[in-house]
């Protein structure tokens, strides 16, 4: 028979409820997450089979016809498809820079792409764009699909419908796994897959469209959560970690890990940084930049680059130059990258009347604030954006 | 209208009857967010956990035994989930992080504020077995089977949380005494 306590607990514990607002989007993002309803009938799979015979049949003509120039069909869900440079220009071209074997800019659902493999897209259309690790491939999204396009050659690629319109991707950078972001009526969701594109995990409901960042060893990745908050995602274990709001940092619109290590930036459209390391108790560090859209770019493995308004700063977490140097911009900054050896940065500077140039320019040594930024040579003209632009530099 | 049961309403919804899928949802959501709050302390983390859970639940509708019990099924995904973010948020937060999240049941009213801020202050694994007993009325068998732990397991965690819950208020009326 129940004591005192145990009624108490049972009645203190029974008055917890969530409320109306959240169970509401709880609901939506429940049903959202059924699978598709299972086939009752098997009159659609007559006709497929049907279909199929219909196309095998054609297809064997076809090809004796072309001499087996056609693209082979693989295993369900992989396709061939085309390299990308089958895409025809509509938009000028995008330069390679100096020591890289691929560049991208993506924008306003376009991208542009120049690889050393002779590879060229411009403005050709995709709602994401992400070069896997070494360019070897890319993950196009467009509508409810990703695709897998050869880069550096012909190749096997797949075709992965998802649930929703892609808005972001990111490959880790052993090439194992792609974190990405679909838009559905229900806000942004986030996914991780295989870089097969098999094995769909679900990660998070709501989210910020917001791209994600992969840990150095491709065991985790960083995004941002519907309300603004970092989160950490282990993709081996599946957990899911906080990350600290330390600098007043409320509303994340970037994120990014160090190349080596678990240092995290995270940049706010205020000017706020906060740089964390997200598997040590090392302090962490809080900075304040210009307002605007932030991108970030680190150069070293304690050196990372923000970009944001007219300014981008360097940010050195030790070492002789520890501090932040500010070095002015021509343009605002509307996206950036560095080369991988630091030594070089990707910039695409909005101009005051919407367009969007990028350029080369030298990363700016430390103690050289007072002078201007040194540009190497423009990569493109983008045209009018008005959307942040990813730059993808491998 | 005749009631089914969870067993049917997961066979419905996987036929991709939102109807059914929207009865689950309603059944077992207050439960659900309970259990979730009740082993985090906060509601906000409440809200994610628990959506989670429900999605997680759904989007593997079509692996789960429909002959198994659903709530206890779903119920361990909660209990997982909100495991799982407790670690990674003591990790991440440290101990101030921890203290904002005890202090957190003071929005609470009435008499029973303090019991849930006892509770908030037992160690998770005894806040599970109080919450799944006292919040959602699990027998210890239950819950036993439900957290994949003996029996007696189970009843020793029941008892000593109880235990100091109880040295809690005694310490409590002391005070006030």
């Amino acid at each position: 028979m129940p004591d005192e306590l145990e009624e108490r607990l049972e009645r203190a514990l029974g008055e917890l409820g969530p409320g109306a607002d959240v169970t509401e989007r709880a609901r939506s993002a429940a049903l959202g997450a059924l699978p598709p309803a299972r086939a009752r009938s098997k009159r659609p799979l007559v006709l497929v089979a049907a279909a199929c015979a219909v196309a095998f049949v054609f297809g064997g003509v076809t090809l004796a016809a072309t001499g087996g120039g056609l693209p082979l069909v693989g295993d369900e869900p992989h396709h061939r498809h085309p390299p990308a440079q089958e895409t025809p220009a509509r938009h000028p071209a995008i330069v390679l820079p100096r020591g890289a074997i691929a560049f991208a800019a993506a924008a306003d659902g376009r991208v542009w792409l120049s690889a050393s493999s002779g590879t060229r897209l411009a403005g050709a259309s995709a709602t994401a764009y992400e070069l896997s690790p070494g360019a070897v491939w890319s993950v196009v999204g467009s509508e409810d699909t990703i695709r897998a396009v050869g880069v550096q050659q012909r190749g096997r690629g797949f075709v992965h419908r998802v649930a929703g319109t892609p808005v972001a991707a990111a490959w880790a950078p052993a090439g194992i796994r792609i974190a990405y972001v679909v838009r559905t009526p229900h806000g942004h969701r986030l996914y991780d897959m295989y870089g097969n594109g098999a094995h769909d995990f679900a990660v998070a409901g709501r989210v910020a469209p917001v791209e994600p960042s992969w840990r150095w060893d491709s065991l985790a990745f960083a995004y941002v959560a519907a309300g603004g908050r970092v989160m950490v995602h282990n993709a081996i274990a599946g957990s899911t970690s906080a990350v600290a709001r330390a600098c007043g940092v409320r509303d994340a619109a970037a994120i990014a890990f160090a190349p080596f290590g678990g240092l995290l930036a995270i940049a706010d459209a205020a000017g706020r940084v906060e740089i964390v390391d997200t598997l040590h108790r090392s302090p962490t560090h809080c900075e304040r930049g210009q307002p605007g859209a932030p991108a970030l770019a680190w150069v070293r493995p304690r050196q990372v680059i923000v970009g944001s308004g007219r300014a981008i700063t360097r940010y050195d977490l030790h070492g002789r130059f520890a501090g932040a140097d500010v070095t002015n911009t021509p343009a605002t900054v509307a996206g950036l990258a560095a080369g991988m050896d630091g030594r070089r940065l990707a910039l695409a500077l909005r101009e005051a009347d919407g367009s969007v140039r990028v350029v080369e320019a030298r990363t700016p040594r430390f103690s050289e604030a007072s002078h201007p930024l040194r540009l190497y040579r423009a990569l493109a003209h983008l045209g009018r954006v008005t959307g942040p632009v990813r730059l993808t530099w491998q | 209208m005749r009631t089914l049961g969870d067993g049917e309403l997961v066979v419905r919804a996987r036929q991709g009857s939102r109807e059914a899928a929207g009865e689950l949802f309603a059944r077992h959501w207050p439960g659900a967010w309970r259990v979730a709050r009740a082993v985090t302390g906060r509601r906000d983390m409440a809200d994610d956990v628990a959506q989670d859970a429900f999605e997680r639940a759904f989007a593997a509708l079509g692996r789960f035994d429909r002959r198994r019990p659903f709530g206890p099924w779903l119920h361990r995904i909660v209990v997982n989930r909100s495991l799982d973010l407790l670690r990674s948020e003591r990790r991440l937060l440290g101990p101030e992080g921890l203290e904002r999240i005890e202090g957190e049941w003071r929005d609470q009213a009435g008499e029973d504020r303090e019991l849930l801020a006892a509770v908030a202050g037992l160690s998770p694994q005894r806040r599970v077995v109080i919450v799944l007993r006292y919040g959602l009325g699990y027998p210890p068998t239950a819950i036993a089977a439900l957290l994949g732990l003996p029996v007696g397991t189970v009843n020793s965690r029941l008892a000593r949380a109880l235990e100091d819950l109880r040295r809690h208020e005694q310490e409590r009326d002391a005070g006030r005494a």
